[in-house]
């Protein structure tokens, strides 16, 4: 399951990130679902933002008061740190000590009551000091030294973790057990195949549904220029493209999506795959049958091995059918079914299967479909607009550093003396 | 005169009465639908079809899995969207010469549904609106299909229901418990203060259920929720509890408390599992809402145990939420019925 609910135990993650708002966005959720949701201390460690600015996120966004925060800090059960007090505090590098600091306030938050430490990592600092080396020497660290009760999230920046050579990166995926890349990327689009993690990610497309309220232009088959590229980057790389949706249901549709797509070669026969009876595998989701589903599931891997293809792409509506005819349930069990599948096909048979899952987002703000979306979101591994452009999977995408930078200008132009629009 | 869609053999048949069947004959057209033969019929001819159509001694004979009625081509009465006595009658004739059928009417407007429904012709759940395509008509053929609500959930699962009336809750508790005595699992009835005990049982009798028999067998247990889940310092003072927080919840005491009991019924009594219906507005009253949802929360969406919950809130009360705590509620349960 994807972030953030499968963090529950042990786990040593990786993240790397677009961008220092979604960091540190992304940071203060892991922490905020740790401290409130499983009773865990923390340890934020950042310079992007001061200490202050930190607190001050925490107040507004969690259930707590200044007062109590204060506290918290008191006792060490919500410890915010800088780089420089945690990896730097002398001269001399020392990992051991590092990790000791980390072990002494999970087993004084434990005497308090709490399940475990939390901490996310910034690794920043390392990169701003040029101590690339050390950074990769520590996250070597042997697992008993980790050995109590931790989790943990080295986030790194995309234009950090890039500058690092391939070796580094080897070792940093073979260090973490879990990895966050879909915080890595600005569009769907700017994937590239360098990473083989990210070939297999499950994706969320929401697109508008602009048609006119009328049943003629409702069966109008809706195909976005972004499916189309997104098909048309696999035929590329002569990758197998299954197409599921509820629209093959029309006559001679094949012909008429295949006259969209710009890679016509002979091998679109053979890699492009439009899966018939679709209406079969929507009233069957619907009564929680997924048989069409499992029977697709053997055709798609029969054919990724009889063509050869490690590389997969689907393209799939039904679960947005689902979705907008409120079958909420059978919708979230179709998505939960993608994620074993996705997972059996990848890691047991070696398979790079992504899906694309298109949702139309007219709905979204209202209820219950407001509601829902949570439990869609929360089953994919990326979440994007129509452009493929990769979105929060939370609703308050206020940037806390955009904020801060406009209030510093704010504040600067105030000191000028200049006229402050 | 009765049109059919597709010249090949399917099995089962739709029947759509409609004054635009031109209009849904050339959509139709477009699609292939696998299994289900579409029938149209005009409104002005409908009586007469149907009517040759049940004896069941012509060749004819016409026995459609479900009936749809377009409204929204009929004409109305006046411009407030009244439905007209004649669109009534012709509803009620065709009720009654196709008996059992399941009926889904085609509005023209949202306005009209308060109207119709206020009529009695048929439940929320069976209207739709104009415009009406293929792929409604697909719901509607996958609706036909699956199991009702309550029949889908199963021992292991953790959900959440929602209801708007205290009359739906009390539906659905009762349906649950049968549900459960003929799985032989044990249902526990965790009910709101509100509802008055006695006038409970009197449902459950009205429905063939002899409860004494079924508390004897273990089959069935009533509890009021606030004695099962809260502890209070002052019992019965429920003067500023709000500011006081006289009440508390015990979570791993009350969780311990459903698990003694499954082990009881499932290893002792030889039951399937345990079944449990909890109506959770006494957190509201006393107001626990953090602790609810903390509560709530703690559990995965799915048990070990064979322990189905359903955690039953008002429509009320979910909206004093923030909209991180809803979040959190719908994460945790497997299925959720927020509709």
């Amino acid at each position: 399951m994807p972030f953030p609910i499968q963090f529950r135990g042990h786990s040593h993650i990786l993240g790397i990130y677009s961008s220092p708002q979604r960091k540190i966005e992304e940071g203060l959720e892991y922490l905020r679902i740790g401290f409130e949701e499983n009773n865990e201390a923390i340890v934020m460690i950042t310079d992007e933002l001061t200490k202050d600015e930190v607190r001050s996120e925490i107040i507004n966004k969690w259930k707590i008061s200044k007062n109590e925060l204060e506290d918290l800090e008191r006792k060490s059960i919500i410890n915010i740190k800088s780089g420089e007090e945690i990896y730097f505090p002398s001269t001399i590098i020392d990992h051991e000590k590092t990790i000791k600091q980390f072990s002494d306030i999970a087993y004084a938050s434990i005497k308090k009551g709490k399940k475990r430490l939390r901490v996310f990592a910034d690794t920043k600092i390392f990169f701003e000091r040029e101590h690339e080396d050390h950074l990769i020497e520590y996250e070597k660290s042997p697992p008993h030294l980790f050995d109590f009760p931790l989790t943990g999230l080295c986030a790194y920046d995309l234009d950090d973790f890039v500058k690092l050579d391939h070796t580094s990166r080897k070792i940093l995926f073979d260090h973490h057990n879990l990895y966050l890349t879909n915080n890595a990327f600005r569009s769907i689009f700017d994937i590239s195949d360098n990473t083989s993690a990210i070939l297999s990610e499950h994706i969320c497309m929401f697109y508008e549904d602009n048609r006119l309220q009328n049943s003629s232009s409702l069966s109008i088959p809706i195909i976005t220029d972004s499916i189309l590229r997104y098909i048309d980057e696999g035929l590329l790389q002569n990758q197998l493209c299954v197409y599921l949706s509820i629209y093959n249901m029309k006559k001679e549709y094949e012909k008429n999506i295949i006259s969209q797509i710009s890679n016509k070669d002979s091998s679109i026969y053979n890699n492009f795959m439009l899966v018939p009876d679709t209406d079969r595998y929507y009233i069957n989701a619907v009564c929680e049958n997924l048989t069409p589903f499992e029977d697709l599931k053997k055709l798609i891997f029969a054919k990724a091995i009889l063509g050869n293809k490690k590389n997969i792409r689907i393209v799939c509506d039904i679960p947005d059918f689902l979705f907008k005819n409120k079958h909420f349930d059978q919708s979230v069990a179709l998505e939960e079914w993608w994620n074993e599948t996705l997972e059996d096909l990848n890691k047991r048979h070696g398979l790079n299967v992504s899906l694309l899952c298109l949702y139309h987002s007219n709905n979204s703000q209202k209820r219950p479909y407001q509601f829902h979306r949570h439990r869609i979101n929360d089953n994919h591994t990326i979440i994007c607009d129509v452009n493929g452009i990769i979105q929060s999977k939370y609703s308050d995408n206020d940037s806390l550093i955009e904020k801060r930078e406009k209030n510093d200008v704010t504040k600067m132009k105030g000191k000028k003396g200049d006229v402050v629009e | 005169m009765l049109i059919d869609n597709e010249n090949n053999k399917k099995d089962k048949t739709i029947l759509l009465t409609t004054n635009n069947i031109q209009h849904y004959q050339q959509q139709l057209d477009d699609y292939n639908i696998n299994d289900y033969k579409i029938s149209f019929a005009n409104w002005n001819d409908i009586l007469t079809i149907t009517n040759y159509s049940n004896d069941e001694n012509q060749n004819n004979h016409l026995d459609p899995e479900f009936v749809v009625l377009d409204i929204s081509t009929m004409t109305v009465e006046d411009t407030n969207r009244q439905i007209s006595t004649t669109i009534l009658t012709r509803i009620e004739d065709i009720k009654r010469i196709l008996p059992k059928k399941r009926m889904f009417f085609i509005l023209p407007s949202e306005s009209m549904i308060k109207s119709f429904l206020s009529m009695k012709i048929c439940k929320q759940e069976d209207i739709r609106l104009h415009p009406f395509s293929v792929f409604d008509l697909l719901d509607l053929i996958s609706i036909t299909n699956k199991k009702e609500r309550l029949q889908r959930l199963h021992l292991h699962d953790h959900c959440m229901e929602t209801y708007s009336h205290s009359d739906d809750k009390i539906k659905d508790a009762i349906k649950f418990l049968e549900i459960g005595i003929r799985n032989n699992e044990v249902t526990l009835i965790l009910l709101d203060n509100d509802i008055n005990l006695s006038d409970f049982e009197s449902l459950i009798a009205l429905h063939n259920m002899d409860i004494s028999k079924l508390q004897k067998e273990g089959l069935l247990k009533i509890v009021y929720s606030e004695d099962w889940y809260l502890t209070f310092n002052q019992k019965n003072n429920t003067n500023n509890t709000h500011n006081n927080n006289i009440a508390t919840i015990d979570i791993e005491q009350t969780y311990k408390k459903f698990f003694d009991l499954e082990d009881r019924v499932t290893k002792i009594e030889g039951k399937n599992g345990l079944r449990i219906f909890g109506m959770m507005d006494c957190f509201f009253k006393y107001g626990l809402v953090d602790e609810i949802v903390d509560y709530d929360c703690i559990r995965p969406p799915i048990f070990r145990k064979p322990i189905l919950s359903i955690c039953v809130y008002s429509d009320t009360h979910i909206k004093q939420l923030s909209e991180n705590q809803i979040r959190r509620l719908m994460l945790t349960h497997k299925k959720v019925g927020f509709n």
